[in-house]
C-alpha cells in the first residue's frame, strides 16, 4: 500500500515537476508569472484532443502536433501581447494584470468551444497495471514517469550545450548585463515562451492520459508548479525538479492520512510553510532585501 | 422591472466587494487574486448558520465577517512575507485552495452541488424576500462600506496605506511597521467582502463553489480597475461597468449554456484591452516597485 | 575609541564574494556633525544601511545610546530616534508636501484601522500638521505645503527629505548626499540648516562628495575606501593624508 502511494506520488511529482519546469522557462529570463500558462496548459490538451479524438489521428501524430501548438499558442501571447506592452513601458503589474486577463480569455475560450465535461483521450481498454515493487503501475503512468525524466535531460542539455542555452542563462541571471553583451533578450523571451509553453502541452498531455481533460486543469497544475518550483527556490532546473516530486510526494502521503479532498490544501500548506521558514526555497538563495 | 431591481442589486452586491479589494489593492497595493474566496467564506458561513443553526443573518453576517478575518490573518501572515509577484502568487494558491475546499468538503459545504434553501433575512419578522427589500438592504450596507473606506483612507492610517503602495521602504524609514499595516488591509478587506458573499447567499438562496471561484476575483480585480483603481467610486463605476454591460449580451440571443463563458472572455479582453489603452490612467495610482533588481 | 552615541564595530557585509563593508569601526560623536567621504563604491551607503537596518551585517555589532541594535528591522531603529533619508532621494510624490512631512512624524496612536474608525483623530491631527508646518518653515517650503511633492525642483524636494528628518524628532540625522546635484543657492541653504543641527541638539552624520561642503560643515571626517575605513580625522589632517589621496586619485 505505501508503495502504491509512493509511486503515486512519483508519478504525480513528475507531471508537477515537468510544469514547474515549464513555468521557470519562463519566468527565468523575464521574471515575471505569466499566469496565462495555465491556460497554455490546457490547450496542450485540447490541442491534442483536436487531433487525436476530431481528426483521428494517432496518438504519437497527435501528441507532437499538440505541444507545437501549444509552444505555438505561448508565443503568440507574448509576440502579440507581452512584447507590445513591454514596448509601451509597461510595468510587471501592468503585465500581470494581462496575464490574468488573457487566462480568463482562454480558459473559458476552452469551454465555449469543448463544453465542461471531462474528456478523454486514450484508448478504452483501461490496462492492467504491471507489478514493480509491490505496487501496479500502468504502461501509461511509466511513461508519464519517463517523459519528464528524458525532458528535462533535453532541457538541462539544451542549457548546457546550445548557444541559446548559454545566452538563456546570461539573461537568467542579470538581463541587464545581458543586454549590455549584445544578447537579444526579445529572442531569448520568445525562446523561453515556445519552450516553455511547449513543454507544459506535453505535461498537460500526460496528464490527460493519467486522469483525463477539463477546462480548468490547468488552474491546480499551474497553481501545483508554481508551488513546486518555490519550493525548489525558483532558480535551477534541478530544484524545480526536487520541488515537484516534494509536492507529489507529500501530497499523495498525506492524503493517505487526511483524505483527498485535502489534496489542494496540502500543496497550499506546504506553499505557506515555506513562504514563512524559508521564502527562497531549498535550492534558492535568499531572495534580496529592499534594494536601497 | 423585477429584472432591472435584480441587477441592481448585483450592483451594490459586488460594490461591497470591489470596495474591500480596493482598499487591499486599490489603496495598499496588495494585488489579491483571492478575494472570491473570503467571499466564498462569507457565503459559506452565512448558508450553514442559517440552515444548521438556524441563526438569524444578522447574527451570522458578523460571524462571517470574524471567520472571514481570522482566516485572512492567518494566510496573510506568511504570504506577506513575500512581495509584488510571489504575493500574487500566494494569493491564487489560496484562491485555488478555496474552492478545492468548497468543492470536495462535501460533508460540511455540500460539494459542488451546493447549499440550497438559504433562509432569507427578516426584520421584525418581515422577510425581505422581495427585490425591493434586498436591494435596500444591500445598499444600505454599500453605502455604509463606501462611508467607512472613505474614513478609512483620508485617516493618517489611510496616508500610511497609501504611502506604502508607493514606496514602502521610505514608509519603514519613517518608523512604520509595514506588515501590520499590510496584514490590517488585508484582514480587513477579507472581512468585507464575506459580507457581500453573506448577501449573495441570502439573496439568491443557494450556493455553489463555482461562485467563487478565480475567475470571480479576477473579475474583481477587473472590476476595480476599469472603475478607477484607488479612488472611491471607482468601484460603483466599475462595478455597474462590467455587471451591467454583459446583461445587454442577453438581448443578442445567445445560448445560455454559452453565456457565461462570453462575459468571461469579454471581461477578460476588457482587462487585457485597459493595459493597452489606460494602464497607467485607471491604475496609475500605483506601480509594482519591485523589491529585487528586474 | 572613546564612547560616541553610535557605535559600529568589526562590520563586514558582502554581496556574492564583494565585500561591501570590510570590518569598519566607528565611533560617532553627540551632538556633532561627522561626513564619510570616498570614492563611489567605497561602501558609504551600504553603510547607513547597515546601520538603519535595512541590511543586516554578516559580522559586527552596532550600538546606539548604549542599545544594541544589530539586526533590528528598519523601523523599531527609526523609532529608537534615528532618522534617514536616501541617496536616491525617496519621497512620495503624489501626495502634498505637507502630507510627506506628516508621514515622517513619530506614528500617532490613532494610526490604526480602529483609530481611524472609532476615535477623534481629527484634533490630534491639527496639531500634527502645525508642527509640520513649522518644519516646513525651517526649510522655506511652507507656501509649498499644499502642493504635491513630485512637482518641485529637486533641490526642493532635498529639502523637504531633509524637513522629514527633522519632522521624526530623531535626534540622529543619517544624511546621504544631502546636497547631490542641487544648485548652489539651495546648497547654501541646506549648510545653513545642517550647520545648526549641534545647536538643536542633534547629531548628524553625512556622506558627501561635495569636498567643499564638507570643510565646511563637518566636525570629524571619516575617509572610507574599498569597505574599509582608510583615515579618521579633521579636515586638515585627512586633506593632507597621503591614503586619502591614493584613494581618490587610484
Amino acid at each position: 500500500m505505501l508503495n502504491q502511494l509512493i509511486f503515486n506520488g512519483l508519478i504525480a511529482g513528475s507531471t508537477y515537476a515537468l510544469a514547474a519546469l515549464s513555468f521557470l522557462i519562463i519566468y527565468l529570463p523575464t521574471r515575471f508569472f505569466h499566469f496565462a500558462h495555465g491556460a497554455v496548459f490546457a490547450w496542450g490538451a485540447y490541442f491534442c484532443y483536436i487531433f487525436s479524438v476530431l481528426l483521428q489521428l494517432p496518438l504519437w501524430v497527435a501528441m507532437p502536433l499538440g505541444v507545437l501548438m501549444a509552444a505555438g499558442l505561448g508565443m503568440g501571447l507574448e509576440v502579440g501581447i507581452y512584447r507590445p506592452l513591454r514596448r509601451r513601458g509597461a510595468t510587471g503589474l501592468v503585465l500581470l494584470l494581462a496575464s490574468l486577463g488573457l487566462y480568463v480569455v482562454f480558459q473559458n475560450l476552452i469551454s465555449m468551444f469543448f463544453g465542461d465535461e471531462t474528456k478523454s483521450l486514450r484508448g478504452d481498454e483501461v490496462a492492467e497495471g504491471i507489478p514493480i515493487f509491490g505496487a501496479r503501475i500502468t504502461p501509461i503512468q511509466l511513461w508519464i514517469m519517463l517523459a519528464p525524466i528524458v525532458s528535462f535531460g533535453i532541457i538541462l542539455s539544451i542549457l548546457k550545450f546550445t548557444r541559446f542555452g548559454k545566452a538563456f542563462r546570461a539573461a537568467s541571471s542579470d538581463p541587464e548585463l545581458a543586454l549590455v553583451r549584445g544578447i537579444d533578450v526579445d529572442r531569448i523571451t520568445l525562446g523561453a515562451f515556445a519552450l516553455g509553453s511547449g513543454l507544459a502541452g506535453l505535461a498537460a498531455i500526460l496528464v490527460t492520459l493519467d486522469v483525463d481533460m477539463t477546462p480548468t486543469m490547468g488552474l491546480g497544475a499551474l497553481m501545483s508548479g508554481i508551488v513546486a518550483m518555490i519550493i525548489g527556490g525558483s532558480r535551477s532546473v534541478a530544484g524545480t525538479a526536487l520541488g515537484g516530486l516534494m509536492l507529489g510526494l507529500a501530497q499523495h502521503l498525506g492524503v493517505w492520512k487526511i483524505g483527498s479532498q485535502w489534496q489542494d490544501a496540502i500543496a497550499f500548506g506546504i506553499l505557506l510553510v515555506f513562504l514563512f521558514f524559508r521564502p527562497y526555497g531549498i535550492l534558492g538563495k535568499p531572495m534580496r532585501k529592499v534594494e536601497v | 422591472m423585477e429584472y432591472l431591481l435584480h441587477i441592481a442589486i448585483l450592483i451594490g452586491i459586488y460594490t461591497i466587494a470591489a470596495t474591500s479589494l480596493n482598499l487591499v489593492a486599490g489603496y495598499t497595493g496588495l494585488i489579491s487574486i483571492s478575494h472570491a474566496a473570503f467571499a466564498g467564506v462569507g457565503a459559506y458561513v452565512t448558508a450553514l448558520m442559517g440552515l444548521k443553526l438556524n441563526l438569524l443573518f444578522w447574527f451570522s453576517l458578523p460571524c462571517a465577517m470574524a471567520v472571514a478575518a481570522v482566516l485572512a490573518l492567518v494566510a496573510s501572515i506568511p504570504a506577506l512575507r513575500v512581495h509584488d509577484d510571489y504575493f500574487v502568487l500566494a494569493t491564487f494558491a489560496l484562491q485555488v485552495i478555496a474552492t478545492s475546499i468548497m468543492t470536495n468538503w462535501v460533508d460540511f459545504t455540500g460539494g459542488p452541488l451546493g447549499l440550497p434553501g438559504i433562509p432569507q433575512p427578516s426584520i421584525f419578522g418581515a422577510i425581505l424576500s422581495t427585490h425591493w427589500r434586498m436591494l435596500v438592504l444591500v445598499w444600505l450596507l454599500a453605502g455604509l462600506f463606501l462611508f467607512l473606506t472613505y474614513r478609512l483612507v483620508h485617516s493618517p492610517f489611510g496616508r500610511v496605506l497609501k504611502a506604502i503602495r508607493e514606496d514602502e521602504v521610505l514608509v519603514r524609514a519613517f518608523g512604520r511597521n509595514v506588515f501590520w499595516f499590510k496584514v490590517s488591509a488585508f484582514v480587513m478587506g477579507a472581512a468585507c467582502v464575506a459580507v457581500s458573499g453573506s448577501l449573495y447567499a441570502v439573496y439568491i438562496t443557494f450556493i455553489d463553489p463555482s461562485s467563487f471561484t478565480v475567475m470571480e476575483s479576477i473579475f474583481i480585480l477587473a472590476v476595480i480597475i476599469v472603475g478607477g483603481a484607488g479612488t472611491l467610486w471607482g468601484p460603483v463605476i466599475g462595478a455597474t461597468a462590467l455587471v451591467a454591460l454583459p446583461e445587454l449580451l442577453r438581448f443578442v440571443g445567445l445560448p445560455s449554456a454559452v453565456a457565461a463563458n462570453v462575459r468571461q472572455v469579454l471581461y477578460g479582453l476588457l482587462l487585457v484591452a485597459m493595459m493597452f489603452w489606460r494602464p497607467r490612467g485607471l491604475i496609475g495610482e500605483f506601480q509594482f516597485r519591485s523589491d529585487y533588481k528586474s | 575609541m572613546g564612547s560616541g552615541v553610535l557605535q559600529v564595530e568589526h562590520l563586514v557585509k558582502t554581496f556574492d564574494g564583494v565585500w561591501a563593508v570590510d570590518g569598519v569601526s566607528l565611533a560617532v560623536a553627540p551632538k556633532r556633525i561627522t561626513a564619510i567621504i570616498g570614492p563611489n563604491g567605497a561602501g558609504k551607503t551600504t553603510l547607513f544601511n547597515l546601520i538603519t537596518g535595512f541590511l543586516t551585517p554578516d559580522v559586527g555589532m552596532i550600538s546606539f545610546n548604549g542599545y544594541n541594535i544589530t539586526g533590528l528591522p528598519p523601523h523599531r531603529i527609526a523609532r529608537l530616534g534615528l532618522a534617514r533619508t536616501f541617496q536616491d532621494l525617496r519621497l512620495i510624490h503624489r501626495i502634498t508636501v505637507l502630507e510627506n512631512v506628516l508621514l515622517a512624524r513619530p506614528s500617532p496612536s490613532s494610526e490604526t484601522w480602529y483609530g481611524a474608525l472609532f476615535t477623534r483623530w481629527k484634533r490630534r491631527e491639527s496639531r500634527e500638521i502645525e508642527i509640520a508646518k513649522n518644519w516646513l518653515q525651517f526649510v522655506g517650503l511652507a507656501d509649498k505645503a499644499s502642493g504635491e511633492a513630485g512637482a518641485l525642483s529637486y533641490g526642493q524636494q532635498k529639502l523637504l527629505a531633509f524637513a522629514c528628518s527633522l519632522a521624526s524628532e530623531a535626534s540622529f540625522l543619517l544624511l546621504d548626499e544631502p546636497v547631490a546635484g542641487v544648485e548652489p543657492a539651495t546648497v547654501e541653504r541646506l549648510v545653513d540648516y545642517i550647520g545648526q543641527m549641534p545647536n538643536i541638539g542633534k547629531t548628524v552624520i553625512f556622506i558627501e562628495h561635495n569636498l567643499d561642503v564638507v570643510e565646511h560643515l563637518a566636525d570629524w571626517i571619516v575617509v572610507m575606501d574599498e569597505g574599509k575605513v582608510v583615515a579618521e580625522g579633521k579636515w586638515d589632517t585627512v586633506s593632507r593624508d597621503a591614503k586619502v589621496l591614493e584613494a581618490y586619485l587610484a
